[in-house]
């Protein structure tokens, strides 16, 4: 059953450029995804693809400017007061920078009891009691409760930024960029941590990241992102191995792995993303796709299923029969 | 550079930065330098170039280049050989280019530093090197600003200031660092093929294993200030000596290890103002040996070209 459910999400912010102009950002332009209970869903893309964006939206952190988005089947945009908050509860964030997600002048141990003490009432006993819980679960020792931010390392913090996560037993989790900040070894330490959580807890995941060998490794379906569209949607290995879409072919092709003995075609993409002030018409893709056809330019490919993947390309079939997947 | 160690007075104490560093670079070969945050390859970098903050005191070691010790060079001497015959591309290049000047008056003044030449020559040869690297509209990136410019055109830019005047050596400090994938493909492209060009030496700094697996000959991997395996590449990824090293191939998310957890390292990094005795990688060391904190093991060589720093090649068994 799919936990998360998302219809035709668009994000436009408005801008203003100099004196009297006014321009629109397509963060996120009609984006239709499900992310199934216990699943850990990938978001792939480079920076300004929306992928944030799209994670906030979700959550209602940022107000979508259309679209919908059911949550256990239930239209968040419908609920309201008592409603909201209580479902609210059940989805929570771990950002990108642990220790700016901080609050610098709060000690580990309450910035893990302040959802405490506002959505469950707990007294101060209780929330020590149930910190020194949280902190065992992401594998810190109970004095580092006492401690401030600063005086603790960037994976210790981001343990800490789990725990908070976790205080309200959520069943969703959006994980934006959890470990881009961290040194690998650490960023494994953390990983390893989520994995066995949501093992453990039965936890659902929107798992944000630019790093495509992470998400091959943790996810269970990817999603790539290009200028706010969704480009390519399947199973993590069929997307990020055998994807079809030129962009997932193109950034599968760049990422350098750790094996020198490998021979790679390498053709790097040209050119860089377009504004997304001004998207390219028809498929967003097409300044920088070695495929593009006027075909591209006049008509924007949508989310169709083929073979293993649904894939927003025309001439996939194409392509892959003239260089296989 | 031979056994560079230096430190750095900090309000906390005397950092031991660097612990008897060294390896070479040969003419015409790109070599890496790995590690984890605060290892110390910046540092190495800098104090190639004598670049280092006026709280750096190097307490022994020599850097040699081209035959000539640079630790006894005067100010003046360094001046003249930095952009030159060694030249650095740094991480952000939105933050070394000056916001101020324009990207042409910013080359044109780096090649008139060095050489006699008016303003056309020196615009005529940053345009020439615009070109080569790829920039689109050569004439109209000499007089645009930095904040114009996308970050994967400011690295283009930073990376023809840096070969305007012919160096011999290239230190790139995770160059690609501050862009994405696909601008990152295309710099690395870039700079492989400049290097192939122009016969540089490159010192390539980075945290990416993968980026070292596909563009370096040789590699060290620098732990807490102290080289722990200096390898052909190869060599290191097929039969890494160091178990750090190892451990640390082993944390790479690869889709063949899904279903399995990652190996990590127990830990955190040491402190430099009060680094582990002995070995300063024992504490989180899966190998750990009694003597491990008393005896520090030399960089030997225990394979031919493969130098690894551990007490478990040297026939140490307790």
């Amino acid at each position: 059953m799919s936990l998360v459910r998302v219809e035709g999400l668009t994000k436009h912010f408005p801008v203003r450029i100099g004196f009297a102009g006014r321009a629109r950002v397509h963060a996120v332009d009609g984006v239709d995804l499900e992310i199934q209970e216990g699943e850990t869903f990938g978001l792939v893309g480079e920076s300004g693809s929306g992928k944030s964006t799209l994670g906030r939206c979700i959550l209602r952190l940022i107000e979508p400017t259309s679209g919908r988005i059911w949550f256990d089947g239930k239209d968040l945009a419908e609920l309201h007061g008592e409603e909201l908050r209580k479902t609210r509860l059940r989805l929570q964030i771990v950002f990108q920078n642990p220790v700016a997600s901080l609050d610098p002048r709060m000690r580990a141990g309450q910035t893990i009891a302040e959802p405490l003490r506002v959505h469950r009432g707990a007294n101060a006993q209780e929330a020590r009691a149930q910190v020194q819980e949280l902190l065992r679960r992401v594998g810190l020792h109970p004095e580092v409760a006492d401690k401030y931010p600063h005086e603790l390392s960037g994976g210790q913090c981001q343990r800490i930024a789990v725990a908070r996560a976790l205080a309200l037993s959520p069943r969703f989790i959006v994980l934006d960029e959890p470990t881009s900040s961290l040194d690998v070894s650490v960023q494994a330490q953390i990983v390893n941590l989520l994995k066995e959580l949501q093992a453990e807890l039965g936890l659902t995941y929107l798992f944000i990241t630019h790093d495509l060998a992470l998400v091959s490794y943790l996810a269970d379906r990817v999603g790539v992102m290009y200028l706010g569209k969704l480009m390519e949607v399947g199973g993590a290995v069929e997307v990020l191995e055998h994807g079809q879409h030129p962009y997932t072919r193109a950034l599968r092709n760049a990422v350098p792995l750790p094996d020198p003995e490998r021979t790679k075609a390498h053709v790097p993409l040209a050119g860089e993303i377009p504004s997304a002030q001004e998207p390219p018409s028809g498929c967003r893709f097409r300044t920088r796709c070695p495929w593009a056809k006027d075909r591209c330019a006049a008509e924007e490919p949508p989310l169709r299923q083929v073979g293993a993947t649904s894939v927003a390309c025309h001439f996939v079939e194409e392509i892959t029969k003239e260089v296989g997947t | 550079m031979r056994d560079l160690s230096l430190e750095f007075e900090t309000e906390t104490g005397t950092a031991k930065v660097l612990d008897r560093v060294t390896f070479t670079i040969d003419e015409g070969e790109v070599f890496g330098l790995v590690g984890e945050t605060g290892c110390g390859k910046t540092v190495t970098a800098l104090t190639i170039l004598r670049l280092l903050p006026s709280n750096a005191k190097i307490r022994t070691g020599h850097v040699t280049f081209m035959g000539e010790e640079l630790l006894s060079k005067t100010d003046a001497e360094m001046e003249r050989l930095r952009g030159t015959k060694i030249s650095m591309v740094f991480q952000d290049p939105a933050t070394s280019l000056n916001p101020v000047f324009s990207v042409g008056e910013q080359i044109t003044r780096v090649v008139r530093t060095h050489e006699d030449v008016d303003k056309e020559a020196a615009e005529a040869r940053a345009v020439g090197l615009f070109e080569r690297v790829g920039l689109p509209d050569p004439e109209t990136v000499l007089r645009s600003y930095p904040h114009e410019l996308s970050g994967g055109m400011q690295q283009r830019v930073m990376i023809s200031m840096a070969l305007a005047c012919r160096p011999k050596l290239l230190i790139a400090d995770e160059p690609t660092t501050a862009v994405d994938v696909t601008i990152q493909a295309q710099i690395l492209d870039l700079l492989m093929e400049l290097q192939r060009e122009f016969r540089l030496s490159v010192l390539l700094i980075t945290h990416n294993l993968g980026i070292v697996a596909e563009t370096c000959q040789r590699v060290g991997v620098m732990y807490a200030g102290a080289l722990a395996e200096v390898a052909p590449t190869k060599d290191l990824f097929r039969e890494p000596l160091h178990p750090y090293t190892q451990r640390l191939l082993k944390s790479l998310p690869r889709p063949d290890a899904r279903g399995q957890p990652l190996a990590s390292i127990p830990g955190n990094v040491p402190s430099l103002v009060d680094p582990p005795t002995g070995c300063r990688y024992h504490p989180r060391c899966e190998f750990a040996m009694k003597s491990c904190s008393v005896r520090r093991p030399a960089l030997l060589e225990h394979r031919p070209g493969h130098r690894a720093a551990c007490l478990l090649y040297e026939g140490v068994t307790e």
